[in-house]
């Protein structure tokens, strides 16, 4: 929806990336079909491409270019007018400190800073949807807190919705309107961090099958591992681990 | 030892891997990707290393025993000079030419990272860095070094002789360790810094040529050599003559050779007869004294090379590597163009910092070079002699059009994600391609005007093959990219197949462009064998190559959006 941020999390090899590159167009559905402001991706993909903004996960960027050149590119590619460009990338290149790295070969940038040049390249056009996918992989604590700013200022003042993965569940906590939990290629639930509170504890039941009541404190760490029930495997193998490495003396 | 061997072949598969990924367009690999995928992608990476290491070792084995075959027909000390001279030459060059192609993700450090963890001391890291960085070349220096050695008995039956071409091939090998890695240094401090400066611009773009035209003569160094060979031994027997001859004694590789002969003609120099209009008296004993000194300087040389070049594997591997300046952005302006032109800058940005994609400035000097060569022995231009020199320049454009569809790099899956339609990238693509070919019709024109042409006509064959070169360019490439279906989404995705290597596919679009090139010139040949009349011939041949253009506009409109 517009204006909104969508979450997605799931334990690796989920399909979290998976399914946001069947939105950008890079990977064909086997089946299904995906819309974007009611245009199909398969029919009108140009036009769909128009309207979104990509970051992935690893940076798969143009590595001989500098960011310089990586923004001409893109911004051209998008038609952008050439002054609001300007003015955005005078803005937002600055704001991550690019500055020192801006006429250098992006393949000579550590990962977090390629992952800054990504995500200014994905908002130089103001995308009705931005696809992000593991956006703060490598970034620092202030990269992180500005991207998680301009994911926000890009939903509620721009009126864009936001869809990215993350690992990280406070992440997800702090700033998704809503959280989908994806699971061998499933959304196994989806609502606000409310609505997954109760559905984990609408399916817990205790070993003597007395149910528990729901716990309106559960992280969403605790919420995802009953809803996606990771839980009994992380005892077991946390069991199995303490055997082998951690004798009681 | 032999466990330093075992752990330098995995950091050479890593190098390799990245090296290949990186100049294929996969980056430094997908972490997205399924486990089979990077097992495929891994095996057909290590695959085609082999295979290329193998195609080099078995073109360096060749061309060092080419020079040989002159002193084998007929020995004389000239011969076995030049043989000598030229085939450590040829070795050297391969070597320095294909480890270039490795080293590129060696000189990040990179694929060393892991094993700095290991508990190894500093000497065992270095040496096992630097075996490493032998196993890149080791089929070729191997190869060439038996063949020589193996020449030169066969050639001499002298054991003293046999054991100094092997002295001096492993000198050289040194030599070409060295090079390799002081070029690879210099590549990616001056080109790969970046910077927007017109210094910067101009640096990097001359360097680009240079490597670029130094790569495409490494193919065809065979034709180089028969050219050299015969100017080079007749040029020994002059060099007695004139002191600055004397020069050539003391310049590796022809050091060597000088020595290899004088242990085979012990009396070499004192049977050759100096002219009598001799300036300044040679003592006859000068010149193996000279020979013999340069020879032991040379392995004086290659000694502090060696370790200077262990030193330097040792730093870079551990990431003290080569310091890149950064220049700082003096503004954060960009300057926009429309898509199709856009892309063109950035094909052409991205070529000018890789090697592997260098030749793409030095194609048209070489082009014209190569014109020049092949044009010297006709006095007389005539159609033939215009047809068979355009062709030629079709060779070079048709099979930069195939290597441009893997400029993409990591950059790929990035450009599929930006509303961009196939056809742009055809057409840029091709419209790149085509204009390398613009210098060979000037040129020929310029060496036609410089003759007799035997008419006015065939001064405009490679003009209107030029057009024909834009049909095939595009044709090739549409071919190559073509979506298997109709759904829009294929069609947006069909320029993906830019990131693999469809070898059969690209046998097949090469074929197309082939056919599409040769058949004006086949039109014009066949009319002008039935009319004579160039005029007719040189009509009809317009009208072929403007129906081929417009053919294949329409075809690659209608299949690709």
């Amino acid at each position: 929806m517009p204006g909104e941020i969508y979450g997605l999390l799931g334990p690796n090899g989920a399909g979290k990336s998976t399914l946001i590159k069947i939105i950008a167009g890079l990977v064909e559905p086997t089946s299904g079909s995906v819309a974007v402001l009611g245009h199909d991706s398969a029919t009108d993909p140009v036009w769909v491409k128009s309207k979104i903004g990509y970051v992935s996960e690893n940076s798969m960027l143009y590595e001989s270019l500098s960011p310089r050149d990586f923004f001409e590119f893109v911004a051209s590619i998008r038609k952008i007018d050439q002054k609001v460009a300007n003015e955005k990338v005078g803005r937002l290149a600055p704001a991550f400190g690019l500055e020192p790295f801006y006429d250098s070969p992006i393949a000579t940038l550590s990962m977090g800073t390629r992952q800054k040049v990504s995500i200014v390249a994905a908002l130089l056009h103001e995308p009705s949807l931005l696809l992000l996918d593991e956006p703060l992989n490598g970034l620092d604590a202030k990269a992180s807190r500005i991207v998680k700013d301009i994911i926000s200022l890009h939903a509620r003042r721009s009126n864009g919705a936001v869809l990215f993965s993350t690992h990280i569940m406070e992440v997800a906590e702090q700033v998704c309107d809503r959280i989908g939990i994806i699971y061998s290629g499933k959304i196994v639930a989806e609502g606000s961090l409310e609505d997954l509170r109760r559905k984990a504890s609408e399916i817990t039941v205790n070993a003597i099958g007395i149910e528990q009541e729901s716990n309106a404190t559960s992280t969403l760490e605790e919420v995802f591992l009953k809803l996606t029930h990771e839980e009994d495997d992380i005892a077991g193998t946390v069991r199995a681990l303490k055997d082998a490495f951690y004798v009681d003396k | 030892m032999r466990e330093a061997w075992e752990l330098s072949g995995a950091a050479y598969r890593e190098v390799a891997y990245r090296s290949i990924q990186m100049s294929r367009g996969q980056g430094q690999g997908n972490r997205s990707s399924g486990e089979q995928d990077i097992e495929k992608r891994f095996k057909t990476s290590m695959g085609s290393a082999k295979t290329s290491k193998v195609a080099f070792a078995v073109l360096g084995t060749i061309g060092s025993a080419f020079p040989f075959i002159e002193d084998a027909v007929a020995p004389t000390p000239e011969a076995l000079i030049s043989g000598v001279s030229l085939s450590l030459a040829i070795s050297l060059a391969y070597i320095v030419f294909y480890s270039l192609q490795i080293l590129p993700s060696f000189s990040s450090g990179e694929p060393y990272a892991i094993l700095m963890t290991l508990p190894i001391d500093e000497r065992d890291f270095s040496i096992v860095a630097t075996l490493s960085l032998i196993r890149t070349f080791d089929y070729i220096a191997a190869c060439a070094t038996i063949v020589q050695v193996v020449s030169i008995w066969l050639l001499t039956h002298s054991i003293i002789a046999s054991l100094f071409m092997a002295a001096a091939a492993v000198i050289n090998i040194i030599f070409a360790m060295a090079l390799a890695l002081w070029l690879s240094g210099i590549f990616y401090k001056n080109v790969s810094g970046g910077g927007r400066s017109k210094r910067a611009t101009v640096g990097r773009s001359l360097f680009l040529i240079i490597w670029g035209v130094a790569a495409l003569s490494i193919g065809f160094i065979f034709n180089f050599v028969s050219y050299l060979l015969p100017f080079l031994t007749s040029a020994i027997l002059g060099m007695f003559a004139r002191p600055t001859g004397l020069v050539l004694l003391l310049l590796h590789p022809f050091s060597m050779g000088f020595a290899i002969a004088n242990i085979v003609y012990p009396s070499l120099y004192s049977s050759i007869p100096l002219p009598s209009r001799t300036v300044l008296l040679i003592p006859r004993f000068l010149p193996p004294l000279l020979a013999y000194m340069a020879t032991l300087g040379y392995i004086a040389l290659a000694f502090i090379l060696g370790r200077r070049t262990i030193s330097s594997v040792s730093k870079i591997t551990r990431g003290y590597g080569i310091k890149m300046s950064r220049p700082i952005a003096k503004d954060f302006l960009l300057k926009l163009r429309s898509p199709l032109p856009a892309y063109i800058v950035k094909d052409l940005r991205l070529a000018s910092m890789n090697p592997s994609l260098a030749f793409l400035y030095a194609a048209p000097l070489f082009e014209v070079i190569t014109l020049a060569v092949i044009t010297v022995q006709f006095p007389v231009m005539r159609a033939t002699a215009m047809i068979i020199s355009t062709v030629v320049g079709c060779f070079f454009t048709t099979m930069i059009c195939s290597t441009l569809l893997n400029t993409e790099g990591a950059g790929l899956e990035y450009a599929m994600s930006l509303p961009l339609v196939a056809r742009t990238i055809i057409d840029a693509k091709a419209l790149i391609a085509t204009l390398t070919f613009v210098p060979v019709p000037l040129a020929l024109l310029a060496i036609g005007l410089s003759k007799h042409a035997s008419s006015n006509y065939i001064l405009l064959i490679p003009f209107v093959e030029l057009i024909a070169m834009g049909a095939a360019c595009l044709g090739e490439i549409a071919f190559y990219v073509r979506p298997r279906g109709t759904s829009a989404l294929r069609q947006s995705r069909s320029f993906s197949l830019m990131a693999g290597s469809d070898i059969g596919r690209l046998l097949e679009s090469l074929a197309l462009a082939f056919i599409i090139l040769l058949i004006p010139i086949g039109i014009y040949s066949s009319t002008f064998t039935q009319t004579s009349g160039h005029a007719l011939s040189l009509y009809l041949m317009l009208l072929t190559a403007c129906a081929e253009l417009l053919i294949v506009l329409g075809i690659t409109r209608r299949v690709i959006r």
